[in-house]
């Protein structure tokens, strides 16, 4: 389980970008955090992992806190960011392997590996090939592949579909739903409106730092999403109100 | 965990193209020079052996001339080898003069063969910036070192790893290099190789080897200091630039401007007239003595006696005179040297030059105590100035001529502990510049942001 109790952060003293927000992720659960650039979302995942410590406030993750404990609390974290690079000169399988090894993993099968590679949707031509001939999806999708190897209970994902095809899209959700029924904790911050409707089982909508709105399963289906997210994120109803 | 990420660290630079680069460039620059510095140095002996048959056969009652074996290592690490005294000519009532071997060819000066203190100093340690400069900023563009941090990894842990896997791959391929140029070495049928030589040999390694870890550990400090790769390069090579060419280049000058000291030929001159003055003086001497023979009546024998005395009489203040003003000109030479040498330390590459010369024994010091001992050799050689001057005098007669040959000099280069002793200044200088930039990457490392 992930959980932020009046999380803060204030940078040089003054600018605000997180404040005191109170998210809660139960296993098997999708969080999404909609917001403008700016809005405070990969700052709240940074403090998540730790990165970056909190002014005030704390994260929790399976109860430990991180900031406290950062080395036990990253044991039960996986990190997805946005544009996975990874090792350019190493093969999918080095990369995996390596990431597993450092995760905790100390010994792993070549097999493992594999299977590995092969339920994110990797071609099996592709194990064995540099990623620097990959494609921005593949990559994801190792990048995910990763996070499945080290078997931690909660995943972050920073805008991990920007960038993506719509067909690279929807694999990556057919992912995030697998995840989902293994029981972790899913985190994802994102712009992407429409995606977020399909998948999330909770949706933060973040502005200037303040959790503006949660909306649960049942709202995101009924509530119009996108008008919404333009009425918190851009002040667009204000606008088009004065236009009609 | 820390075995895995130096084994990452390690392949992931060793796949690249600048590994590739390294060692061709290693291999080829090793190799060529020690072939070509192999073969000079078979010459330079050969040479040396020329100088000693000739020297000993135009050797006479008044003059001698010694000569110095080459320093076997000067094959790999010249220092000034061919720029110092080969031979000391001795005269009777004259100071010791130096005598150097002017390079008859040129092309050879116009186009010098690299020599390894060029190879590790400036090429390899140029190849360790290229190594290290995106050790830590340069995984935080690509992201992977968030990736890494995302994990229970410690951050010493992780820099600690980082720091040895990309040592060792530069390492690879220098050791690759430096293996072929001792197989050179070994193998040239004009070079024997002594104990004293071989554990030369391993010191100028650790030498050198620790040189690479304080650039590259340099390296690594500025790749934490920084955000962008391009950013790291450009401070890097600007940091590289002043260490190993500004300072060192500088030092003499600013030695000269806090530390004056009169050029040569001021030297020179104060020393002709010191000479003349003594000569007046001699005049002097011997007309009291002429004087005194006629004015006393004295017998041929008391006059001639007195005559020798008179000559010893001016040779000694001579000698005196003139030893005092060398020795004087030489303590403030080497206070300057020593200034200089100072503010040079302040260059890792000026401190590994001066280590790898004195191990070597290519260093100044050596040709000094070169230098010292064909001094200590003269009186010995001359046996007692008196009898020798009797032989010199063209008035007084002939004496039997000395035996030539009798006494033999022989000059043994310092011992490793000798050389070790005063390389250890430079040493210890490399090792606390290593530990600096080791201690300052790794406090910069634990405040630094990883995210991209």
């Amino acid at each position: 389980m992930l959980e932020t109790r009046d999380l803060t952060k204030i940078y040089d003293n003054t600018i605000l970008a997180v404040n005191k927000l109170n998210v809660k992720v139960n296993p098997g659960e999708i969080y999404v955090v909609l917001g403008a650039n700016g809005a405070g979302k990969s700052t709240t995942i940074s403090m998540l992992l730790n990165f970056i410590d909190p002014t005030s406030g704390t994260a929790l993750v399976n109860d430990i806190e991180i900031p406290k404990f950062p080395l036990e609390a990253k044991k039960y974290l996986a990190y997805v960011s946005e544009n996975v690079e990874l090792y350019r000169n190493f093969t999918a399988r080095q990369n995996l392997e390596f990431f597993a090894k450092l995760g905790g993993r100390k010994k792993i099968t070549r097999e493992e590996l594999d299977e590995t590679l092969a339920r994110v949707g990797l071609p099996e031509d592709a194990f064995k090939r540099r990623v620097k001939t990959f494609s921005k999806g593949m990559r994801q999708r190792l990048g995910i592949a990763i996070a499945i190897i080290k078997g931690a209970d909660a995943v972050l994902l920073d805008e991990p579909t920007s960038g993506l095809d719509p067909k690279g899209g929807a694999d990556f959700l057919n992912l995030l739903r697998e995840l989902k029924g293994e029981g972790k904790a899913i985190f994802m911050s994102t712009h992407d409106i429409f995606r977020a409707k399909e998948i999330a089982d909770q949706i933060g909508i973040l502005v200037g730092g303040n959790l503006v709105r949660e909306l649960t399963r049942q709202e995101i289906e009924t509530e119009d999403l996108e008008p919404l997210y333009l009425r918190y994120v851009a002040g667009y109803e204000s606008e088009t109100e004065e236009v009609a | 965990m820390l075995r895995t990420i130096i084994q990452k660290e390690f392949l992931d630079k060793i796949s690249t193209l600048r590994f590739f680069i390294a060692l061709l460039l290693s291999f080829g620059l090793t190799t060529i020079s020690a072939s070509v510095l192999s073969n000079n140095y078979a010459q330079e002996l050969a040479d040396y052996h020329a100088r000693v048959k000739l020297h000993t056969e135009t050797k006479s009652e008044g003059l001698v001339i010694v000569d110095r074996k080459p320093s076997v290592l000067s094959v790999l690490f010249p220092g000034i080898e061919n720029n110092s005294a080969r031979s000391v000519r001795l005269e009777v009532d004259l100071y010791p003069e130096t005598i150097e071997t002017i390079d008859d060819n040129p092309l050879s000066v116009l186009f010098a063969t690299v020599d390894w203190t060029f190879i590790i100093g400036i090429v390899m340690s140029l190849l360790a910036i290229l190594f290290a400069y995106d050790t830590v900023c340069g995984e935080r563009e690509t992201g992977t070192l968030a990736l890494m941090t995302s994990n229970a990894t410690p951050k010493p842990m992780l820099i600690l790893g980082k720091w040895i896997g990309g040592y060792l791959s530069l390492v690879l391929p220098c050791l690759v290099g430096w293996f072929s140029g001792f197989l050179i070495l070994i193998t040239h049928p004009q070079i024997q190789l002594t104990a004293t030589d071989w554990s030369s040999l391993g010191w100028l390694l650790f030498g050198a080897l620790l040189y690479l870890a304080c650039v590259f550990a340099l390296g690594v400090l500025v790749s934490t200091l920084t955000s962008r790769s391009s950013t790291a390069i450009v401070a890097l090579l600007l940091l590289w630039g002043v260490g190993v060419f500004v300072i060192p280049n500088l030092a003499s000058d600013l030695a000269k401007m806090v530390y004056r000291i009169p050029s040569f030929a001021s030297h020179a001159r104060e020393m002709k007239l010191v000479e003349k003055e003594l000569q007046g003086q001699r005049q002097r001497w011997h007309d009291e003595a002429s004087l005194e023979v006629i004015d006393r009546g004295r017998s041929l024998a008391e006059g001639r006696t007195l005559q020798v005395d008179t000559e010893v009489r001016f040779i000694n203040a001579k000698k005196e005179a003139l030893s005092k003003l060398t020795v004087d000109y030489h303590r403030k030479v080497d206070k300057q040297e020593q200034i200089a040498a100072g503010i040079a330390s302040l260059s890792p590459y000026a401190c590994f030059t001066s280590f790898v010369t004195q191990l070597a024994g290519t260093d100044s010091r050596n040709e000094t105590q070169f230098i010292a001992a064909a001094e200590r050799f003269g009186p010995e050689y001359f046996d007692d100035l008196s009898r020798v001057l009797q032989h010199t005098l063209p008035y007084i007669e002939a004496e039997p001529p000395i035996e030539k040959g009798e006494i033999i000099f022989s000059y043994s280069e310092p011992t490793v502990n000798e050389r070790l002793k005063h390389g250890f200044v430079p040493l210890s200088l490399l090792l606390l510049f290593t530990t600096l930039f080791l201690v300052g990457g790794y406090a910069a490392f634990l405040r630094y942001d990883v995210k991209p």
